[in-house]
């Protein structure tokens, strides 16, 4: 028995059970599943579709198709039904809900089973899977904070930040201009910048390894709550003592990252440039430095969250009102926790997209390199 | 007579060489691998350096490279009675070297891509020169590739077309079939053979056979510091093929020093 057939059984066992149980009350009255056509079509229909899957009368694209389309829209039911007010749910509401989850876990099943050939088909069916992944993340999210009415202090659902992100975008441009493109952006560059510089002149200057990268060590140890007031005495309240934090946190794993890499050259390829004329630049640029890229990039891929990080937590220490950080603080306190997650959200896309540009220049500079081989 | 007694004897027909050591010494850890070494090696044939691991063939390899830095070492290096330059020698070792960023092309024509800075007088190597070389080493399919994509006896070729694009009149081995299989290794040895034909090579292997199928001058090192034995290799001109009688007492008699010198080492 297949892993898919044990998920397709457990969801018609679970529409079933719904079938027997009450769905909820509204108003004190209790209902149950044959009070409410549409899932009560929903719940037979799923309950066919799983038994085709089981008994291979449905399989192929038919099989892509129902198994799309059904417990979405299953989901987007459940989630209007969310919507009468005074209502309890119970038992048979979430069978439901696991099952048609269920039902969306057997066609990512079906779709990870292809092999398909040509290479924008894999592309397409790598990024599906996880846009899935994350649809179902957001829909039992939804389903489960107003289901059991979480308050939403605790917890707001998506649909609530989603609504508080779009009324509020101005505001959220803004912080964001004031945190990522000023800050970050800026206090990444100059930290992993000059990190580099110091890790060549380490590698010229033998003598300097004993002294700075001890340095270097202590000013990463530094506690960033201790740092950044004292930046922002130093700088000003406005971006500049944010990014003199980012510079303090992205320092010292560049350097030590670019040192250990520059170190990668086996002396034997060293000796061997030596044979072909070349001086300690040629040899830099054209051997040592190439090599050293996967642990450069390795180090700006690390810096890339650490910088998002050090720049919201500094703006908690002062800062014009504006910035990510400074939203945070000020809508935590008024208890509009949607405003906080909606701040997260940015900073959440911003450092995922953040990473992945460092990711696809990577790609694009260490072709070579034997993790990206077939990948 | 013993035949090596014999062996020294024949060697004074050889005309003048013209590659000297001169009171080489050099000490590595504490330890004195080679004390006031004086030998003469023939230009235009292959040398083969002959020794147990850690013996100090490939320290002298490095003096040979310019790799050592001066003052680790004392005495000199002769070439035709001046010292010998760095640029007068290129350098292959059992590891390709090959640099993966690069296709097999580039890699062929590294020295091109390192002199483009230093406003070096010689000329670049012209590229067609080096697609020329590669077609002859069979690797005329494969320009365009990546060293990874290639296997362990193609990726040697390419690092035997880079050293021999260098066009330099030494050329230093360090072992450099030792890390292929029985077959590719005959392969490149006579392909190596071929190429480098009327070039001064000085090799050094562990591998006795290895040995007498590529040298016209055999040298023993063996003992701390290094005493050098000379092998008189059978007549026949080298790549020796098969193994005849005569191969077969000089493999024996190889053998044999080299034992007994790492029993007196102990």
């Amino acid at each position: 028995m297949t892993f898919r057939n044990v998920l397709a059984l457990i969801a018609a066992a679970l529409c079933l059970l719904a079938l027997a149980s009450p769905l909820g009350s509204v108003a004190g009255v209790s209902l149950s599943l044959w009070d409410d056509v549409g899932l009560l079509v929903f719940a037979l229909a799923l309950i066919a579709a799983v038994l085709g899957i089981v008994s291979r009368k449905l399989t192929g694209g038919a099989a892509d198709i129902v198994m799309l389309v059904l417990p979405h829209s299953g989901a987007w039911y459940l989630i209007a039904r969310l919507g009468i007010a005074d209502q309890d749910l119970q038992a048979g509401y979430w069978c439901l809900v696991i099952a048609s989850w269920l039902a969306a876990w057997i066609f990512v099943d079906q779709l990870s089973a292809k092999k398909p050939k040509s290479p924008s088909l894999q592309r397409f069916y790598g990024v599906v899977v996880p846009v899935l992944f994350g649809v179902w993340l957001l829909i039992l999210w939804e389903t489960l904070v107003r289901g059991f009415q979480v308050p939403t202090v605790l917890l707001p659902p998506p649909s609530m930040i989603g609504a508080r992100f779009a009324a509020s975008t101005a505001i959220l441009w803004a912080d964001f201009q004031q945190t990522f493109l000023k800050a970050v952006l800026i206090g990444y560059a100059l930290g992993c910048g000059s990190a580099f510089l110091t890790a060549i002149l380490i590698d010229r200057v033998p003598f300097l390894q004993r002294g700075l990268l001890p340095i270097g060590n202590l000013v990463s140890a530094l506690p960033i709550i201790g740092v950044a007031p004292i930046m922002v005495m130093w700088f000003g309240f406005d971006w500049q003592s944010k990014a003199a934090v980012v510079i303090i946190m992205t320092f010292f794993p560049m350097l030590v990252n670019t040192v250990a890499g520059l170190s990668i050259s086996s002396q034997m390829e060293k000796d061997m440039m030596k044979t072909y004329a070349a001086g300690y630049w040629q040899s830099l640029i054209k051997l040592r430095l190439p090599s050293a890229l996967p642990f450069i990039f390795n180090a700006l891929k690390i810096n890339s969250t650490l910088a998002m990080i050090g720049a919201i937590v500094a703006e908690f220490f002062g800062t014009p009102i504006v910035g990510m950080g400074f939203r945070i603080s000020t809508e935590v306190g008024r208890m509009n926790v949607d405003m906080v997650w909606a701040e997260i959200a940015v900073a959440a896309l911003a450092g995922t997209a953040f990473y992945g540009v460092m990711n696809v220049i990577e790609r694009a500079c260490t072709f070579w390199h034997p993790s990206f081989r077939n990948g | 007579m013993s035949s090596l007694e014999k062996a020294m004897h024949r060697t004074e027909a050889f005309p003048p060489p013209l590659i000297q050591f001169r009171d080489f010494s050099f000490s590595y850890k504490g330890q004195e691998l080679f004390d006031k070494l004086d030998l003469d090696l023939t230009t235009g044939c292959w040398n083969l350096l002959l020794g147990r691991s850690g013996v100090g063939k490939t320290s002298l390899l490095k003096a040979l490279a310019g790799l050592l830095p001066d003052k680790n070492y004392s005495g000199e290096i002769l070439f035709g009675g001046k010292k010998l330059a760095p640029d007068q020698v290129s350098w292959m070792t059992q590891d390709d070297l090959l640099l993966p960023w690069l296709s097999v092309l580039e890699n062929s024509l590294l020295g091109n891509r390192l002199r483009a800075w230093n406003r070096s007088p010689s000329p670049p190597i012209a590229i067609q020169e080096a697609e020329a070389l590669l077609w002859n080493l069979g690797l005329g399919r494969h320009l365009d590739k990546r060293p990874a994509e290639l296997s362990g006896g193609m990726r040697q070729r390419v690092a035997l077309a880079r050293t021999l694009l260098e066009d330099r009149p030494v050329v230093l081995l360090d072992e450099p079939f030792s890390a292929l299989d029985a077959l590719t290794r005959n392969e490149m040895q006579n392909l190596a053979y071929e190429q480098l034909m009327h070039k001064t090579v000085i090799m050094i292997t562990h591998d006795p056979r290895e040995a007498l199928r590529l040298g016209h001058h055999i040298y023993l090192l063996k003992g701390s510091p290094v005493q050098l034995t000379r092998i008189i290799p059978p007549e026949e001109a080298p790549p020796r093929a098969g193994f005849s009688a005569e191969l077969q007492s000089c493999e024996d008699q190889i053998i044999a020093e080299l034992t007994l010198s790492g029993e007196t080492a102990k």
